[in-house]
């Protein structure tokens, strides 16, 4: 289970959101018109010259031969009769107002209002004027920019837990900036629950730059972190390292697109094909949270030994039931927490058993002989960075592979299904933190470097971050894993204690497949709301989504 | 996030590079003038004057208008001044927008800061920035473009295109007695 990952999560989308670079593109596209300012101008024109009716938003001045004016803002012009009428003000020479007729009828305040229009003959009339009021790009940009941000701001202001924060979260200084590469211990949201969690981190950086990453926690959550580990791997300089189910490393190569994947006979090949801002995933049932789905692949048989690599992330449907489950429980949930810990480490068997429930990603083969072959089963918590798995293939004959991945509708958002030729077995160099900063105070912290050389934990804060220094420098032809293990403890928000409700709680741990057919609605109901502001999504039926994040 | 701060640089140095090069045409504009470019239209008086006859004598005020070659320019007191007699002058049409009520874009970044901060500081407070920037940038945008129109013309440039912009535009009518006008209140 992940709890606070629905923030983390729809902080990372921006991204790379499309609304984001729509926003920008169209605001570089305003820019682009450079200094083209539309500017204004003013229009004489004969009476007998005018040629339209009214259009939107455009004022006509009526100057009669007397001195008035009349400040049309609708009007029309009748040719034949050689008569103007239209609604608006008449003013007289020195601009004071005599009558207002703009078809609203009368108000007692003002002195007169009549609901029909003036009627003017041509004769009378000395000129017509009307102006262009210029334009002006920027306002666009402004207008453009400013309601996006507010939308983010304000949703983020109204649901702060949906925006910010999740379970340690790793950074590395990149070029210029700092790039989220990893989350940690996502389903330690115990001390009985606590594990180790290693992640291949994808670096941005220039040969030789030094690796440092930046610990930060960034939710309403106290962490307990044991160790922060840094693994390198060598490897040829275009081939990638992975981790299989077993904790085997495999350097890889020949890194090959599906030929064809497919979720209810649709194509889904472009979403899967490449590592990049495009993801697969669909919305969950209605009805059961437990529904699975399945997706068909095909790869071409490379004849050698070779592994399916998985790119994938969880949906933020494990964030939504943790959170409704804690709330569930409200003031009890330490009671509880508490016992996982002592007396009742049954609690901890019933946790789990809801992630079972929810279930991995099991992928089969389809063997020489015609019989699917259910080969693996990955599954790794978390929906705010994506995990890369290596999943082992055995030798056959056929030459197209056909793989076929049964997952738990609307619970992963899969980035990457790719083919690779196994390279050879590596072992990690395992580098420890030689230095810990406080970001804080930007001093040294040898007590917090001392707990994560012990069996000691480094407790963090929200808002605290710790900069790890391993003493080594990035290196193209190496592999790079964080390795970290701890856990955390959420805080309780007010809001949730007001929905305490013990026994549902109870019924929840009791039978937890009601539980989450009886969750389905309410997921549903908010599922939207979550991915709409953060996904521009594409449905091509079935209820399959893709997007570009 | 990092595409995030790529984009507000890309819009940054768009903006930069793209503004530098405009020039700045509108002019500073009296005190009291309000009419800006969208309420032109429907402003019935005519637009401010500044300017001095061969006499250096200054008017400044309402362009009333021509009659018999003569200019009109009333604030408290009528101006006369024949065609042939100005030296120099200058209509300005209408005050530039500010769009200093754009800032308010900035009060829910702010109010997400200060509620976000408590659920992970950071963040909340680079998130805050980076939208407060966008917004800024996009107000700096608009101020830029409306100061690149100009808002005004000179006689020397063109008479007559000075003379449209005055009350009675095409000519004041003879039945006016010019005692008895009142000045636009602001002037």
């Amino acid at each position: 289970m992940k709890p606070n990952n629905l923030r983390k999560s729809i902080r990372m989308q921006f991204k790379g959101n499309d609304t984001v670079n729509y926003l920008s593109l169209a605001f570089l596209l305003l820019l682009s018109l450079g200094c083209s300012f539309k500017r204004v101008n003013r229009e004489l024109t004969q009476v007998e010259e005018i040629k339209s009716n009214s259009q939107n938003n455009e004022y006509l001045k009526v100057h009669m031969k007397n001195g008035d004016v009349y400040l049309f803002h609708s009007w029309k012009v009748d040719k034949s009769n050689e008569i103007i009428f239209g609604f608006g003000n008449h003013l007289d020479y020195n601009r004071n107002l005599i009558e207002t007729r703009d078809g609203t009828g009368s108000s007692p305040s003002e002195p007169k209002r009549i609901p029909t229009q003036f009627l003017i003959p041509f004769d009378e009339i000395v000129i017509l004027e009307t102006n262009q009021q210029g334009n002006n790009p920027g306002v666009a940009a402004m207008v453009l920019v400013g309601i996006t941000t507010g939308v983010f701001s304000l949703y983020c202001s109204i649901n702060p837990k949906a925006c910010f924060g999740s379970c340690p979260t790793f950074y590395v200084y990149g070029l210029d900036v700092q790039n989220l590469v990893g989350e940690g211990f996502s389903s330690s949201i115990s001390k009985s629950l606590e594990d180790t969690d290693i992640d291949l981190i994808d670096l941005n950086m220039e040969e030789g730059a030094p690796l440092q990453l930046i610990v930060k926690n960034e939710a309403l959550e106290t962490h307990l972190i044991n160790k922060v580990n840094l693994l390198s791997l060598n490897k040829n300089d275009e081939n990638r390292v992975f981790q299989s189910s077993n904790g085997d490393f495999h350097e890889v190569k020949d890194i090959e697109n599906p030929l064809k994947a497919t979720y209810h006979s649709q194509l889904i090949t472009d979403f899967v094909a490449a590592k990049d801002e495009k993801e697969w995933f669909s919305l969950a049932d209605t009805f059961n949270l437990l529904k699975k789905e399945t997706l068909f692949l095909e790869f071409s048989n490379p004849g050698v030994s070779s592994g399916l690599i998985i790119e994938k992330r969880q949906t933020l449907m494990t964030t939504f039931l943790f959170y409704h489950f804690l709330s569930l429980m409200g003031n009890a949930s330490s009671h509880y927490l508490a016992e996982m810990e002592t007396s009742e480490p049954g609690l901890s068997k019933k946790v789990r058993a809801f992630q079972e429930l929810l279930g991995g990603i099991e992928v089969f083969y389809l063997n020489d002989n015609g019989k699917w072959i259910l080969l693996d089963e990955i599954s790794e918590d978390g929906p705010i960075v994506t995990d890369s798995h290596l999943v082992i293939l055995p030798l056959l004959k056929m030459p197209v592979l056909n793989i076929k991945l049964e997952l738990n509708q609307g619970l992963w958002r899969i980035n990457t299904l790719n083919l690779a030729v196994l390279a050879g077995k590596v072992e990690p160099e395992v580098h420890f933190p030689l230095q810990v900063k406080n970001n804080a105070t930007n001093e040294t912290d040898t007590i917090a470097l001392d707990k994560l050389l012990s069996d000691g934990y480094l407790v963090t804060f929200p808002g605290e971050a710790y900069t790890l220094d391993y003493g080594i420098n990035y290196q193209k032809d190496k592999e790079y894993f964080v390795e970290s293990k701890g856990y955390y403890i959420e805080w309780m928000r007010e809001e949730w204690l007001e929905d305490q409700n013990l026994q549902g709680a109870r019924r929840a741990m009791l039978h937890p497949e009601k539980f989450l057919k009886e969750m389905a609605l309410p997921f549903k109901a908010i599922e939207p709301k979550i991915e709409e502001i953060f996904w521009n999504t594409r449905i091509s039926g079935n209820g399959t989504h893709g997007n570009d994040y | 996030m990092v595409h995030m701060v790529m984009i507000i640089k890309k819009i940054g140095i768009a903006l930069v590079f793209s503004l530098a090069a405009c020039k700045i045409n509108s002019v500073p504009v009296p005190d009291g003038m309000e009419v800006d470019r969208i309420s032109l239209s429907s402003h019935p008086y005519g637009s401010y004057i500044s300017g001095m006859d061969t006499n250096n004598n200054y008017f400044t005020g309402e362009l009333i208008g021509i009659r018999n070659d003569t200019m009109v320019v009333l604030s408290q007191t009528l101006h006369l001044i024949t065609k042939t007699e100005v030296s120099h002058a200058r209509v300005i049409i209408y005050k530039p927008k500010n769009y200093n009520a754009g800032f308010l874009m900035l009060a829910p970044n702010l109010i997400m800061m200060a509620v976000g901060i408590p659920y992970g500081g950071s963040a909340a407070l680079v998130l805050g920035f980076l939208f407060s920037a966008g917004d800024v940038a996009g107000i700096m945008a608009a101020k830029s473009w409306e100061k690149i129109g100009f808002n005004y013309v000179d006689w020397s440039d063109n008479p007559n295109k000075l003379l449209i912009y005055s009350r009675f535009p095409a000519g004041i009518p003879a039945q006016i007695n010019l005692t008895a006008l009142q000045a636009e209140n602001n002037y």
